[in-house]
């Protein structure tokens, strides 16, 4: 049996082939986790009035934001089921 | 192996040094405790910059004649020349002014320690800014353990000097055994020969007593005496004025090359005035009686001579150093060849160590691309990575003229660069498919970098041109093309150093938005320049071209940074490839905008 073989089957025998999606959905979790702090954190900077510049820098950040958020969370759904 | 043996023989030298004696362990100690006074000070002054500080700085040295009248003043008050140098230093390293503004601060202190002269010769006066040095530290502790920054900083700069005091102090200690053995008279010689070696005196006696102050009262007191002759003390003042920059010398040893090269223009502009005063030694004297008829000092009142002599010799030194002062700095500023640091054959072995050794060699080729990238541009490094307006970093000039981009290359990229690509070759020998496929974009990410300078050398010429341009149509378009790049560089630098990773993916898709969004082909700037007839045929060219190299920079560095510090060493590099924003949805966001 060859290296790889033999490594495949301690992975598969400790049930940890699927390490790289599992590191993978925690880091979008965490991800998103941030994102949407984020995303509460711009909203309340929005209601408190801001200049015209500041308005539309804010309005950008959000729509990058859950364009990001929408991404991670269509991935994370794919990983679920995966 | 060298550097193996460098610090425990270091350490048994001094520990043996200890041992044998007590002076010895004063002086150290001294130095240790001035060179951690110097930390703090610079921690201090880090506390303000962007703020109050910097801005008194910057009003009060912008031209070289502020920052020359900023030393006078400076010195006079604190009364010593070294300490405003040392200043000057913490100022530079910590970024609050240039090199040009802390060359004339230095000037301006070798004139401003005239008065020293003045008062020592005719007041006997001699202000020992050392007894000062516990209240600075107590007072200093009992800022830095308060909440709010600036009083921290405050704190900081206290206990900085304090130490910087204790250190001087210590230091002059441990000296006063040498001191003893000083007797000027030994050496009297006349002519020539005799002012050389009592200048070497000079040099010597004030590296022993930390002070061209404590000299000068040395110098003054022989001469009373009669121990010395007239021309002997003159060349004592000469080598005391070249002896104070050892101070300096010695705080830039825990500061950046900006303070180094300070304290180097510091020792070569005290020594060629030094090396003036002594060829011209005759006419000066001269000059000194002259001068002492018309203020009424008598013929033989030789310690008043002695501060005219200090004050003239002095001021020949800067009127000198200011027709020279661009080139000098140029000459301090001089480019060397940059070469590898993290690539040898050592690390070849294990694919692990060899790929960490080429993502920090690649990091190293970034860093000295970001510099000429800024330069290129005349924008000052430290103000891109500052939290200053952009429109205000813009304004800042790096020089007075622009750096010459493929010099720069030739120096301090393409050796690295091509070093980077045969370590590859060699390294990927020992690799498995998924490091050989990270070595692959890392190579890429490196050309990434290579040809965002060629792009960048390309546009200066017209960025030159343009710049001051009386069209301000034109003029409008360059200036913006300037804050397009001084905003990528931002950006890239923090995603560069921060840990959150939101920021970095929100970074990436912004600075890939405005590189669509700055491009003045698709957005129709271009068009309605051309249009309203606002810039000519031949400028509408010029700016075609300009926009396409803004585009290739922007997409140069904007993928070098999403392989380099995301993809290949981040934390995200398992899901950067999931967030990366698509052309699509960047042309959608931008199609909403419109």
């Amino acid at each position: 049996m060859g290296v790889k073989k033999f490594i495949q089957n301690v992975l598969e025998s400790l049930k940890i082939t699927d390490f790289e999606i599992t590191s993978k959905k925690k880091s979008l979790k965490a991800l998103l986790s941030k994102l949407k702090k984020k995303r509460v954190d711009i909203l309340k900077e929005l209601q408190k009035e801001p200049s015209d510049k500041q308005k539309t820098e804010l309005n950008e950040e959000l729509e990058l934001i859950s364009l990001h958020i929408k991404k991670g969370k269509k991935r994370l759904e794919e990983l679920k089921r995966s | 192996m060298s550097k193996n043996i460098f610090l425990p023989l270091s350490l048994i030298i001094l520990g043996y040094g200890f041992w044998m004696s007590p002076n010895f362990k004063d002086i150290s100690a001294g130095v240790a405790i001035f060179l951690f006074g110097m930390l703090s000070l610079e921690q201090g002054f880090k506390a303000f910059s962007g703020g109050f500080l910097d801005k008194i700085l910057k009003n009060s040295t912008d031209k070289l004649y502020k920052s020359i009248g900023f030393g006078i003043v400076s010195t006079s008050i604190m009364q010593s020349s070294s300490l405003v140098s040392i200043l000057t230093i913490s100022f530079l390293s910590a970024g609050l002014i240039g090199l040009s503004q802390g060359i004339g601060i230095v000037f301006g202190a070798n004139l401003g320690t005239t008065t020293g002269a003045w008062l020592v010769a005719g007041y006997g006066l001699k202000i020992n800014i050392a007894s000062y040095a516990m209240p600075m530290l107590v007072f200093g502790i009992v800022f830095i353990f308060q909440k709010s920054a600036s009083l921290k900083g405050v704190g900081y700069i206290l206990t900085g000097l304090g130490f910087l005091f204790l250190g001087i102090h210590y230091m002059k200690e441990g000296f006063e055994a040498f001191k003893a053995t000083i007797d000027l008279s030994a050496y009297a010689v006349d002519g020539y020969k005799g002012l050389f070696l009592f200048t070497l005196v000079g040099i010597f006696a004030t590296v022993i007593m930390q002070s061209s102050h404590a000299t000068l009262v040395l110098i003054i007191t022989a001469l009373s005496a009669g121990q010395i002759s007239y021309e002997n003390a003159l060349a004592l003042a000469i080598g005391a004025n070249v002896g104070t920059t050892i101070t300096a010398i010695l705080g830039a040893m825990s500061s950046n090359i900006e303070g180094k090269r300070l304290a180097a223009a510091h020792l070569i502009f005290n020594l060629v005035t030094g090396l003036i005063a002594i060829v011209f030694i005759y006419q000066i004297i001269y000059l000194v009686d002259q001068s002492a008829m018309f203020l009424n000092i008598a013929q033989d009142d030789y310690t008043l001579k002695l501060a005219i002599f200090h004050t003239i010799f002095n001021t020949i030194g800067v009127v000198v150093f200011l027709e020279t002062t661009l080139k000098q700095k140029k000459s301090v500023d001089e480019i060397g060849y940059d070469s590898v640091k993290y690539l040898n054959d050592s690390v070849l072995e294990f694919p692990q160590t060899s790929m960490g050794a080429l993502i920090r060699e690649t990091k190293h080729l970034y860093e000295n691309a970001f510099e000429i990238i800024a330069h290129g541009l005349n924008l000052r490094r430290s103000k891109i990575v500052s939290s200053m307006e952009i429109d205000e970093v813009v304004k800042e000039k790096h020089a007075r003229r622009y750096i010459n981009i493929e010099d720069f290359y030739n120096k301090k990229i393409k050796d690295i660069y091509s070093e980077i690509i045969t370590f590859s070759t060699r390294a990927q020998v020992n690799m498995q498919a998924q490091d050989i496929e990270n070595l692959y974009k890392l190579k890429l990410a490196n050309r990434e970098i290579v040809e965002a300078i060629k792009n960048t050398k390309h546009l200066q010429k017209n960025i030159i041109k343009f710049s001051s341009h009386p069209n301000k149509y034109i003029q409008q378009q360059y200036l913006q093309i300037k804050k397009s790049l001084a905003e990528l560089l931002r950006n890239i630098n923090i995603i560069a150093t921060t840990d959150e990773e939101d920021v970095i993916i929100l970074l990436l898709s912004k600075v890939r938005i405005n590189t669509q969004k700055n491009d003045l082909l698709a957005n129709g700037t271009l068009d309605e320049l051309i249009r309203n007839k606002n810039i000519t045929n031949q400028m509408a060219t010029s700016l075609m071209n300009d926009s396409v190299y803004l585009y290739n920079i922007r997409n140069n560095l904007c993928n070098m940074a999403e392989t380099l510090f995301v993809q290949i060493s981040g934390e995200l590099k398992h899901i950067e490839d999931e967030m990366h924003i698509t052309q699509s949805e960047i042309e959608e966001i931008l199609e909403k905008k419109d």
